[in-house]
């Protein structure tokens, strides 16, 4: 008797596009695979910086409907959901150079813009060291590369300086490799400078970081003055929004026509929009 | 190990252990060393000491230059010559490393020592991309599992400078094949870490991670001493386990165990076999 074949779910839709037309470097992935972040050099012009910096300075005066303020100590103040500034801060979610490696580390075109932060850290501010690897918790954190080289992580976060921390005041740290710990990091205890393995990764101003956020990281107290960064989430096409990083009305209408932007800020979905009857059996 | 070192050994792929040689042992064997260079050829030889000089087109090594009158870079089996190179096998403080980085007994299949001039250095190779059996990264259950120890004995100060030995920490569960394989390198390159040690000190690693050792740009004479060790299933390296004579005799127990291997494939003592 001859069986009929039924359609398998691959048969029927694109479950996933857009795998392997990034074009970033192989030594980046390689990089990016051993150490678990990349450096990008000059993602906001000197004239972004400070406008983003204004942003940020006028949002922490007081939450907006969009916005909320949050303050972990009186050192420290996050922005949450950054992006309903404008500007800058908006249009930073959506940089070219960032989106590549977005698409590359996570899943091809299924990725999405699931939250955003300013942070503004003075001095006495004080972050732990996050664990990394098997033993962070987070499983939403999740990095995952196989033996091909295709990424399939879960969140990554593009970080990125308003302040020049080139120097080590207040800067960014990370245990390279750590987000292939098999292990718990036995630091929680430790002063961050009495960490060998811990990598200070200074950035000029304008400069940011793109890590997985499996990887163990922190920030390193600053010195003098206020410093300034800011914070943008992604994570595959189906993670939904860190809390209090819904978009609102305004910045859908506004982004409409912005095909990078509109495509960050899509509902949460497993399917590409138009993946259905790739072919019809 | 403490919870600290194990943690780096997993994350990063090595361990620098300080001290580890005490000045007197690193004395006696620089000693037997220098005696060792002050014999011709022929009489190494007949004391199992060859010199084995790196050729020019060396895929590894790039090789050095020496002062006048010294020798050129060259390699030595020193377990044929014996002396205080046998004492090194089972180490008291850094065997127990090599056993639980190891995990399941294990067997030294190589020893060497390495002396290497001004202009030399060694190139990049391995990484867990590689995908070598015989030299695999692995974690299991919460315990080491690696195939493929060395530990890397300094008996010279060895600083950035002086052509230390360097690595891509974290390269032992690298995904993508390593494009520095090849290369010399390069200390300022972000992925690259160098380790400088001080005569007596250490480097532990899994032979999965990216290694190799910068160029020397000084004028001293880097000497080390590898000792390699893999589960007791594996082989020797060529001739480099190989033992002077006497040595069956001379030996404690484990030192025996370690250069002919424990029993690989012993079954396992169960059920009413097991009394």
């Amino acid at each position: 008797m001859n069986r009929i074949k039924r359609p398998t779910e691959a048969d029927v839709f694109d479950l996933q596009t857009g795998i392997g037309e990034s074009d970033i470097p192989f030594e980046d992935k390689h990089f990016f695979d051993i150490a678990g972040y990349l450096v990008l050099e000059d993602l906001l012009t000197p004239d972004q910086v400070a406008q983003a910096r204004d942003t940020l300075s006028s949002v922490a005066a007081a939450s907006t409907e969009n916005m909320t303020v949050l303050s972990r100590s009186p050192a420290e103040k996050e922005l949450i959901n950054i992006i309903e500034g404008g500007g800058t801060v908006e249009d930073a979610m959506a940089l070219p150079r960032v989106i590549e490696y977005v698409q590359a580390f996570i899943w091809g075109n299924q990725y999405r813009l699931v939250g955003s932060r300013g942070i503004l850290r003075t001095p006495g501010a004080h972050t732990p060291l996050t664990q990394g690897g098997r033993a962070d918790p987070r499983r939403y954190a999740r990095y995952r590369c196989f033996g091909d080289g295709q990424f399939r992580c879960l969140m990554i976060t593009c970080l990125i300086a308003l302040c020049d921390t080139a120097n080590g005041d207040g800067v960014f740290c990370a245990i390279p490799a750590s987000h292939k710990a098999n292990l718990p990091h036995p630091y929680a205890d430790t002063d961050l400078n009495a960490i060998p393995s811990l990598r200070e990764i200074p950035l000029q101003a304008g400069a940011g970081v793109l890590f997985t956020e499996n990887l163990s990281h922190a920030f390193k107290p600053p010195a003098r003055r206020m410093q300034a960064w800011l914070s943008y989430q992604y994570g595959p096409s189906y993670m939904v929004n860190c809390p209090g990083c819904e978009p609102s009305a305004g910045l859908l209408a506004r982004t409409a026509d912005d095909p990078d932007k509109s495509h960050l800020l899509l509902e949460p979905y497993y399917h590409p929009t138009g993946s259905q009857k790739k072919k019809t059996m | 190990m403490t919870p600290e070192e194990r943690y780096l050994f997993d994350v990063q792929g090595y361990l620098v252990l300080r001290g580890v040689l005490s000045p007197d042992m690193c004395h006696r064997l620089n000693e037997t060393i220098d005696h060792l260079e002050t014999l011709s050829r022929d009489e190494v030889v007949a004391l199992g000491a060859a010199r084995k000089y790196r050729e020019p087109d060396n895929v590894y090594a790039k090789v050095g230059t020496p002062s006048a009158g010294d020798l050129g870079d060259y390699d030595c089996e020193v377990l044929r010559y014996g002396g205080p190179f046998e004492e090194l096998i089972d180490w008291s403080h850094t065997l127990p490393y090599i056993e639980q980085m190891i995990g399941e007994p294990c067997r030294l299949d190589a020893a060497s020592f390495m002396s290497r001039n001004s202009g030399g250095a060694f190139r990049f190779h391995h990484g867990y991309a590689e995908l070598l059996p015989y030299s695999e990264y692995a974690f299991q259950d919460g315990e080491f599992k690696c195939v493929s120890a060395k530990i890397g004995y300094a008996l010279t100060d060895v600083d950035v400078e002086d052509g230390c030995f360097a690595v891509i920490p974290g390269s032992h569960k690298s995904n993508f094949t390593n494009p520095l394989v090849g290369q010399v390198p390069d200390p300022g390159h972000p992925l690259v870490q160098p380790l400088p040690c001080k005569a007596g000190d250490a480097v532990i690693f899994s032979e999965d991670l990216s290694h190799g050792a910068v160029e020397n740009r000084s004028l001293k004479v880097r000497r080390t001493l590898f000792y390699s060790y893999a589960p007791a299933f594996h082989c020797a390296w060529h001739d480099l386990a190989m033992t002077a004579e006497g040595f069956e005799k001379r030996a404690n127990r484990r030192r025996l165990e370690l250069i002919q291997g424990p029993s690989p494939f012993a079954a396992p003592v169960v059920g009413a076999d097991a009394h």
